[in-house]
């Protein structure tokens, strides 16, 4: 045989075999980060079982009265950061003029409530008080600029069916549990942010620098979880139980009894953003055309 | 901040770095088909930039993933997306392609420069000669035999360049057209506009680069091979403004629901950037350069409009390369920038200016981008793509060209007329 | 030939340590969840619970509990109110002191009850200025006539007479709670000779 065709092929088998010597040193390696949960004996967890339960988030726009205590009890139950931009749940105020200009405004978030005068409360809307000085009262308005129409619209992630957010994700840092919550899983999020792009709906943020953080990781991507920690214990998330005029309803569809299945069953329900095909999980009530 | 902002979007998520990162990558895409038109499609003319265009485009390749890395929130779990991409994210498509074509382009310069190497391995001594000798693989003799086959795979790899690097840059382009959430960004055109103005980039990057390598070293320019770099520019230039005219018009014309924010964007916060430094200092303008320079006129030997002499033809377009450098700069500016000042409320804009230091400051992206050019200079050290020695490679240093009468080489192929595509004269 | 194939056995080394290194770092878990993430939704659920429920609450504070369940402000939750009640539980049931100050309480009643433009005509509301007016420009905060934990409409409410000397301010006769008829025509300075043995009615 030709020498150089006999090297060849020893250089071949030699390649091979090596190739076969290491990828069996792979067995001599422990598996990945282990459970930490486990470790410690979640058994609620243990007893929960994601896919017998379909979850379902309905909010009513025409109770909510912009009180933002649904903003604030989530910041508290989740340590999110108190820092403006960090929102997992926010109210909108709607107030539409005579001539048809939509006017919309979050104050915070709407964490601290909106103002009482009728001002579009920039930069924290703290409501007048009783030993305060009285508010002025509201400066007489152009007969076109006056508001018509007003509502609140309480938003949150939507959970979406087909999350633009997970498939975007490069590393599949976030992704669908089996019973439909949206996660991210914060120890491998390398904070590139596509995810906040991806969502139509401005429901992620990330985490800044500050004291305190939902899991402890900073510079990763954040969002509302539907208190997962809660739902699979059975309770309600956090907005739902500090709504105090029930405006946000959460429950499970495959309860026949459950509020939800009935409100679903006797009301016309609408999405936000529905042309993107996202197909949101929260359904609302009461929504009005000049809502995105 | 005008109008409403989701409470979320306060802050403007991808910053002046994920501007650059394009603009980069795009120089290489644009960069690597300029070498491969020569070892390709044999366009002679291009000969003098084959060599320089392959270092380039390494050079601005090994620093394309610097920016990126930068802006991450965590930047050290970078590597995860190498391994544990998820497939759906055209994002996570960036390591595998990067990865992919680094090595490629690193075996074409390898191949290419092969016979460089071995020469400098024989007469350098030291440590250099140690890293021609490592760089050479341990085989130190130019076989017949070994350059055929080097041949043959360059003309492989430069054949598959081509369209990896329609991926390289296609991926950027589809990452941002894939986002449904951003009227400004959605749309099918993107990675085809991306790749032609990464095209057309890329080219006025090697045209600048030329004429100023060739002005530092003392030596001439070869004005027929600027003119054709000139012709391809303005065909691909051509082409991008087609599609990006094509893309505001079809949004005009169809007037979405989203037109009004888009129409908000541009009229009160991209006048400066997309009105007058990319449409018309980056585009408008060198296309008129470009048509009056490189378009033939019917009489053989003149231009059209007018005859310039080759100094001035260079210079001439020089100045076009750059402004198309800044246009495209700019334009990268103003979809990733630009999208992001579009609240997805379409209620609102908002407004950003990137910090002067920090990681993600405008320092920060001047040192990402000088960085490629001290990388080149190393390499054009080690292996020059200019006066190149060692055996089997059978062309000698570019001569001065002939004095010629005319811009233009004369021939009969009216359209034709000095593309390159015509065989030189005594080959 | 031989540099092209040390050149494929370079970069065949390159390629098997690249997934060396992947493999060591990869768990695959449950397909539909995605790679390396069987862990996460356990993480996730097992986060602490913060926000407590208001039935804890009635382990010590029963009778007001009680006067709470059956007024209208029973969807507000404890925390709605008092913030984050956690730690005060904690410690309280351990037995040591534990309070619970009630920061800007005059600003919480108003947070959901002043008159904002958007709120349902049929939540009840106040406009601050005009409610001070109505009572005579008296009351300094809410809970002088409401009683947070049963605020009724009209308040219930023990009258402590400090801070109150304006009895017609409110039971006068066009007032909004009059004086009933046989005590028609009587004045202020009556009103204390019968209604001033201890606080209450």
């Amino acid at each position: 045989m030709d020498a150089s065709r006999r090297r060849f092929i020893k250089l071949g088998a030699h390649a091979v075999f090596g190739g076969l010597f290491v990828y069996t040193l792979r067995g001599l390696v422990p598996p990945g980060s282990p459970s930490t949960a486990s470790a410690r004996g979640d058994t609620a967890y243990d007893q929960y079982r994601p896919t017998d339960h379909e979850w379902a988030f309905i909010v009513d726009s025409t109770k909510c009265i912009g009180c933002g205590r649904c903003a604030r009890a989530c910041k508290q139950e989740n340590n999110v950061p108190m820092e403006p931009s960090c929102n997992r749940t926010w109210v909108e105020r709607y107030r539409i003029t005579r001539e048809d200009v939509v006017l919309v405004d979050s104050p915070d978030g709407g964490i601290n409530g909106f103002p009482s005068d009728g001002s579009s409360g920039e930069g924290g809307g703290s409501n007048s008080s009783l030993t305060r000085n009285a508010p002025a009262k509201p400066q007489a308005r152009k007969r076109e600029e006056e508001v018509v129409k007003s509502f609140f619209v309480p938003k949150l992630c939507n959970q979406c069916e087909r999350p633009p957010c997970v498939q975007v994700c490069p590393v599949g840092a976030t992704y669908k549990t089996l019973d439909g919550v949206v996660l991210v899983n914060q120890k491998r999020c390398i904070g590139c942010r596509y995810c906040i792009q991806a969502c139509p709906y401005g429901a992620r943020y990330l985490v800044p620098d500050a004291e305190v953080t939902p899991t402890g990781q900073k510079h990763v991507a954040d969002k509302c979880t539907w208190c997962y920690h809660r739902i699979t214990r059975g309770l309600l998330p956090a907005c739902v139980e500090a709504c105090p005029v029930g405006a946000r309803t959460f429950g499970d569809l495959r309860d026949p009894d459950s509020a939800v299945r009935r409100i679903l069953d006797e009301h016309r329900i609408d999405v936000l953003k529905p042309d993107l095909g996202t197909r949101p999980r929260v359904k609302y009530i009461g929504l009005d055309e000049a809502v995105v | 901040m005008d109008g409403y902002l989701y409470p979320n979007e306060a802050e403007v998520q991808w910053s002046l770095l994920i501007v650059l990162y394009p603009f980069i990558t795009g120089l290489v895409a644009g960069a690597f088909v300029v070498s491969s038109l020569y070892h390709v499609f044999n366009i002679k003319a291009l000969k003098p930039v084959a060599g320089l265009s392959l270092l380039t485009a390494l050079s601005f390749l090994l620093v394309a993933p610097l920016p990126l890395q930068a802006h991450l929130g965590r930047p050290e779990r970078a590597f995860e997306i190498f391994l544990t991409p998820n497939w759906t994210s055209a994002m996570a498509g960036f390591g595998f392609i990067w990865a992919m074509y680094t090595m490629l382009v690193i075996a074409e310069v390898w191949l290419v420069f092969r016979p460089d190497i071995i020469h400098y391995a024989h007469t350098t001594t030291g440590l250099k000669r140690l890293a021609y000798r490592v760089a050479s693989l341990g085989v130190l003799e130019m076989t017949e035999q070994g350059r055929r086959a080097d041949e043959r795979l360059i003309k492989v790899l430069a054949t598959a360049g081509i369209p990896a690097a329609c991926v390289l840059h296609g991926y950027v382009g589809f990452l941002f057209g894939s986002i449904k959430a951003n009227p400004w960004w959605s749309t099918p055109l993107m990675p085809v506009i991306f790749l032609m103005s990464a095209i057309v980039s890329g080219i006025s990057l090697l045209i600048l680069t030329y004429v100023v390598v060739s002005v530092l070293r003392g030596k001439p320019i070869d004005h027929a091979c600027v003119q054709s770099l000139a012709r391809w520019m303005l065909g691909f230039l051509l082409v991008d403004l087609a599609l990006e005219g094509l893309e505001l018009l079809s949004m005009f014309y169809e007037g979405e629901d989203t037109w009004p924010a888009v129409q908000r964007l541009i009229s009160e916060r991209l006048m400066v950037s997309y009105v007058g430094i990319q449409a018309i200092l980056g585009s408008l303008v060198p296309l008129a350069i470009l048509l009056v320079l490189a378009i033939p006129g019917p009489v053989p030997g003149k231009g059209w409009l007018y005859t310039f002499r080759d100094v001035t033809a260079t210079r001439l377009t020089a100045l076009a390369a750059l402004l198309v450098m800044v246009g495209v700069f700019a334009m990268r500016w103003n979809v990733v920038i630009g999208g992001q000042l579009v609240s997805k409320s379409m209620r609102g804009i908002s407004s950003y200016t990137p910090p002067l230091g920090g990681r993600e400051g405008v320092l920060a992206a001047l040192v990402f981008f000088m960085l490629p050019f001290y990388i080149f200079a190393i390499v054009t050290r080690l292996i020059p793509p200019w006066d190149r020695p060692g055996p089997g490679h059978g062309e000698p240093p570019p001569q001065p060209p002939e004095p010629d009468p005319s811009p233009f080489p004369v021939t009969t192929h009216f359209g034709l007329q000095g593309s390159g595509w015509e065989q030189e004269a005594g080959e | 030939m031989s540099h092209l194939v040390r050149a494929g056995l370079l970069l065949v080394v390159v390629v098997m340590g690249f997934w060396y290194a992947k493999s060591l770092t990869s768990v695959v878990s449950v397909e539909f969840i995605g790679i390396t993430h069987a862990d996460n939704p356990r993480e996730w659920a097992g986060r602490a619970v913060n926000n407590q429920d208001s039935a804890i609450c009635t382990e010590c504070h029963n009778p007001l509990n009680t006067s709470w369940q059956g007024s209208a402000h029973v969807p507000v939750t404890c925390e709605d109110c008092h913030g984050t009640t956690k730690n005060h539980i904690v410690k309280a049931r351990a037995g040591q002191s534990a309070p619970l100050p009630l920061v800007d309480a005059h600003d919480l009643c108003l947070t959901c009850h002043a008159k904002v433009p958007g709120r349902p005509a049929s939540f009840p509301q106040v406009e601050p200025a005009q409610h001070i007016e109505l009572l005579g420009g008296a009351p300094a905060s809410c809970t002088l006539c409401h009683n947070p934990h049963n605020p009724g409409l009209p308040p219930e409410f023990t009258h402590s007479l400090e801070g109150r000397s304006a009895c017609l301010a409110c039971h006068g006769p066009d007032q909004w709670k009059p004086l009933p008829p046989d005590h028609a025509k009587r004045t202020q300075e009556t009103c204390l000779t019968c209604h001033r043995s201890k606080e209450g009615r």
